[in-house]
């Protein structure tokens, strides 16, 4: 008998399939056009010289300039830095939620969703407000006269406020997933509850910290606006993307800086992906087990809640100031209160508040839907490139904001696909920015269902695409849902990448709020900031509440998560 | 209802080397089998033999890599599965949670295009069918694992299929429940008179409710045959121990009758007029099968042996021997006024020489 190999027979099927074919083929456009040609103008920029000439230059000149050696080393240092401290905190409030009795759990996870939520850069305004070098705190409360904020200080603690709520969620689902009998074993052989933390907790937690870390690590790394509004003296990389390329209109250096910086977080997200596949002791098992006896002990919950409370005051705090920083007559000198500001950015900022809307509004669906059709692929589906479309789709994960849109203006300001001045692009580069995020939790919703469940739909005659729109689609809407949600908030707040993009036609509020910090005008930056949160709580609050209505009317989404 | 043929002809599913063990995997190594109109044809075999990977590729989810597979005398090697005249019953029911009852059962008929008023009329024979009417709004998550089962089979039931596909669906019943669905699958397939291909590894499955059972061993198939062939006459020691619990000896043909009869010497016997089907040869070794309910513990007999166990078991007596060294297991019928011969003792084995069959 003649052998073929089985999977050439697989593959062959899609043939068979024209919508399923069109859908593979159209993605995989996406992913080049939209993923790999940016990068890949990033590489091709970085290597020709003034004259077109294919050169090195731009790279030996940079490890001979101190300015990009020192942003190098500053962005690298922050990045661990960061990584420690928000792991650290992050760790803590997930202990806390999971595993610690406290009266306060609601008040932490507000405090976790906030700074997700919210634009990144509003606790960088507040900073300023507060401990700047007329700051609230410094200047007035302590009277410090030389205080100094911008810098590496300032950095670390407005990154950790930012970046641990993103680690405190992921050790979250870890904690949770953690098998409450292994500690009744170790309890039950003697160990006590402090030795059961560093044996049995600490050791099977280890590969999801060192998780946590990497991911933070490139949080911080590729982080935009904090830097540019609160490094000073204090360059990293990414921010130095922007002022090369943008400010200096020096591509070549910017590009080569892009190169470099995309290295480096694609090697981080490479090892984390290592970590993360090597040893994972967590286990899905689907079996409910019994509720974990929260931690009643006075040593540990004292403690524990008296750190949590007080960095959650912190926050707080630096909310409630950006706030009032947008009522403050001046900044920094006269602090009554006075809407001038409002009235200022009502009069000339609707255009951006408008065009945000749309653009998200366009935005969400779009990359949502995008989404779980890749998810979908890759998970159900064999065909000839499906490592491709699935590793090039992660690959948004890896690529600072910054990168994908200096990238974009390399690829999309000439022919043949002129892009540039108009909505789509900014679009675009919103949907492909958020689609790793969204492919991941899609892919994860698909692997909980019964793969049997849409093999019944194809078996009593439905097609391809009937069994993803009647089957597929309806059992993963909770991810889906959710998934537009977050991606309604992230195109509202994005700046890293759109910054790049906006245009005289299109501007954004996040970037209107950019440039009011850089000719220092706090008060509308705040102003403005105010706006756009109040914009995406209203926004989460009715989309939340249409969802519980939707959650409500059939009981069977409940029994999927 | 148009009950269908199913061919397999030469049907093989090999699964190509994984890098660095450099061996094929055959899954399913050329089969042929032949299932009539109507008939109830049940795979049989343990974990791993091929039986699923079989059914899986008659319903289109696996392509075969050889051979090609006919549905009443058409190829449909090539169709994928939605177009193929199938209906399957998964092992995890594999229900849409997102449908109700009604809908589930409705959703392949509505693909097909049927009118409204035609699609109502056959889920509500089915629901009459299955015992499920009354139930046809409720949500598949508010229903007893029973009752899911029937779902199931009524979806698969009211495409009318050329053949229905069962994988393993009562794995996931508790033990009453089985015995109870088995019967009722079987009386809706003889009422419907519909063909069915039926995955299992639970023997007693197989024979209860099989017109024929096709025994399954590492892509092969052992053995081909209605439940009395396969129980009386199996094809070989895999087969006699698969299905119930079987004696195996060994001996030595002494002499073969013109009837194809032999006399074979086993241990320090020898038994004269042992029936046999096959061509033996004096001087062959062979291997006799005799099951445990054929035999009985008496005070004189064919065999010596030592007991080594003796469980009263309610319908019978369990018995161990030892036959010189062989284990032999006899299940002594109705033991209530017998003699109960304890372990330790020495006594006869005693069966009649029909019933034991030649391999």
């Amino acid at each position: 008998m003649k052998v073929n190999p089985s999977l050439m027979e697989k593959r062959n099927r899609a043939f068979q399939d024209p919508v399923l074919l069109t859908t593979i083929v159209l993605v995989v456009a996406l992913l080049l056009l939209f993923v790999l040609m940016p990068l890949f103008s990033i590489m091709k920029g970085s290597f020709l010289d003034k004259n077109g000439t294919i050169s090195v230059s731009a790279y030996i000149s940079l490890f001979h300039n101190k300015n990009f050696l020192t942003a190098f080393r500053n962005t690298m240092k922050l990045g661990i830095i960061v990584g420690i401290t928000s792991t650290i905190v992050g760790f803590l409030f997930a202990y806390v939620r999971q595993c610690v009795k406290s009266p306060f759990k609601k008040l932490f996870s507000v405090i976790e969703i906030m700074p997700i939520i919210s634009p990144p850069f509003v606790l960088a305004l507040s900073a300023i407000t507060l401990l700047g070098r007329r700051g609230l705190i410094t200047y007035r409360l302590l009277g410090i006269r030389d205080f100094d904020i911008y810098g590496l200080k300032g950095l670390i603690v407005v990154q950790t406020m930012v970046f641990f709520p993103i680690a405190a969620m992921t050790l979250d689902g870890l904690l949770e997933n953690f098998d409450v009998a292994l500690e009744e074993a170790a309890r039950n052989l003697g160990a006590s509850r402090l030795k059961v933390f560093t044996s049995v907790r600490i050791p099977m937690l280890a590969s999801g910290l060192a998780n946590v870390f990497l991911l933070s690590f490139i949080e911080s790394v590729t982080d935009f606006s904090n830097p540019m509004i609160l490094g000073g003296g204090y360059k990293t990389l990414a921010s130095q993307i922007y002022i090369q390329a943008i400010g200096n209109y020096d591509t070549q250096t910017g590009t080569a800086i892009a190169a470099i910086l995309l290295l480096v977080t694609v090697a981080v997200f490479v090892v984390q992906k290592a970590v993360l596949d090597k040893r994972s002791y967590i286990t899905l098992t689907g079996k409910a087990s019994r509720t974990r006896e929260m931690i009643d002990d006075k040593s540990i919950m004292i403690p524990t809640n008296l750190i949590c409370l007080l960095i959650s005051f912190w926050v707080l705090l630096f909310y409630v100031f950006l706030v009032l920083s947008a009522f403050f007559k001046t900044w920094g000198a006269d602090y009554t209160l006075v809407t001038k500001n409002f009235a200022y950015v009502f009069k000339y900022s609707m255009k951006p508040v408008k065009d945000t809307l749309l653009i998200a509004v366009l935005a969400a669906p779009i990359g949502g839907l995008l989404s779980m059709i890749v998810a979908y692929l890759v998970v159900r589906k064999h065909f000839f490139g499906r490592r491709f479309v699935e590793y090039v789709s992660m690959l948004g994960m890896a690529v600072p904001g910054t990168v994908f849109g200096l990238g974009y203006i390399l690829t999309f300001n000439t022919k043949p696909l002129v892009l540039t001045n108009t909505l789509w692009i900014l679009v675009i580069v919103l949907v492909m920015t958020r689609l790793p995020v969204g492919v991941r939790s899609g892919m994860s919703a698909l692997r909980q269902i019964d793969p049997n469940i849409e093999e019944a739909a194809t078996d009593l005659g439905a097609s391809t695409t009937k069994v993803f729109t009647s089957i597929t689609l309806p059992l993963i809407r909770p991810a889906f849902y959710t998934g537009l949600v977050f991606s309604f908030v992230k195109s509202m707040t994005a700046i890293s990448a759109v910054i790049f993009l906006v245009s005289a036609n299109y501007n954004l509020l996040t970037v209107r709020v950019m440039q009011h910090v850089d000719k220092g005008q706090f008060g509308y930056a705040a102003a403005l900031s105010v706006i756009l949160m109040v914009i995406v709580f209203v926004a989460v609050g009715i989309m939340n509440l249409i969802l519980k209505r939707l959650g409500h009317s059939n009981g069977r989404t409940n029994m999927l998560q | 209802m148009k009950a269908k043929d199913v061919k397999l002809q030469n049907l093989s599913k090999v699964y190509p080397a994984r890098k660095g063990t450099g061996k094929d995997v055959y899954a399913v190594d050329n089969i042929s089998l032949d299932i009539q109109p109507g008939e109830f044809v049940t795979l049989l075999g343990p974990s791993g033999c091929g039986k699923t990977t079989t059914l899986r590729m008659i319903a289109g989810f696996e392509r075969p890599t050889g051979g090609d597979i006919l549905l009443g005398d058409k190829s449909i090697r090539n169709l994928s599965p939605d177009r193929r005249d199938t209906a399957m019953v998964f092992q995890t029911y594999a229900l849409f949670p997102n449908l109700n009852v009604y809908d589930n059962i409705s959703y392949g008929l509505k693909i097909k295009k049927l009118s409204a008023e035609a699609i109502r009329k056959k889920v509500g024979d089915i629901l009459d069918l299955t015992g499920l009417t009354g139930l046809q709004d409720r949500h598949t998550n508010e229903l007893s694992g029973g009752q899911q089962q029937r779902v199931a089979l009524a979806r698969a039931l009211v495409m009318e299929p050329g053949v229905l596909l069962f994988d393993e669906p009562l794995s996931n019943l508790d033990a009453k429940l089985r015995i109870q669905m088995r019967t009722e699958i079987r009386k809706i397939q003889r009422a419907v008179g519909i063909t069915a291909v039926y995955v299992t590894h639970d023997q007693a499955e197989a024979m209860s409710m099989s017109d024929r059972i096709v025994i399954m061993k590492d892509g092969h198939i052992v053995q081909v045959g209605t439940p009395k062939e396969i129980y009386y006459s199996p094809a070989d020691e895999f087969a006699s121990n698969f299905i119930g619990t079987a004696n195996i000896l060994h001996g030595t043909v002494q002499e073969v009758a013109a009837n194809g009869n032999l006399t074979v010497s086993v241990l320090d016997t020898v038994l004269k007029g042992v029936p046999c089907a096959t061509a033996h040869k004096v001087g062959d070794p062979c291997t006799l099968v005799v099951r445990p309910e054929a035999c009985s513990v008496q005070e004189s007999g064919l065999f010596p042996a030592e007991v080594t166990l003796s469980t009263f078991m309610g319908s019978y007596q369990l018995y161990e021997l030892d036959l010189q060294g062989s284990k032999f297991t006899v299940h002594e019928n109705n033991p209530k006024n017998k003699h109960i011969y304890q372990a330790g003792e020495y006594t006869h084995l005693s069966m009649d020489i029909a019933d034991i069959h030649v391999i």
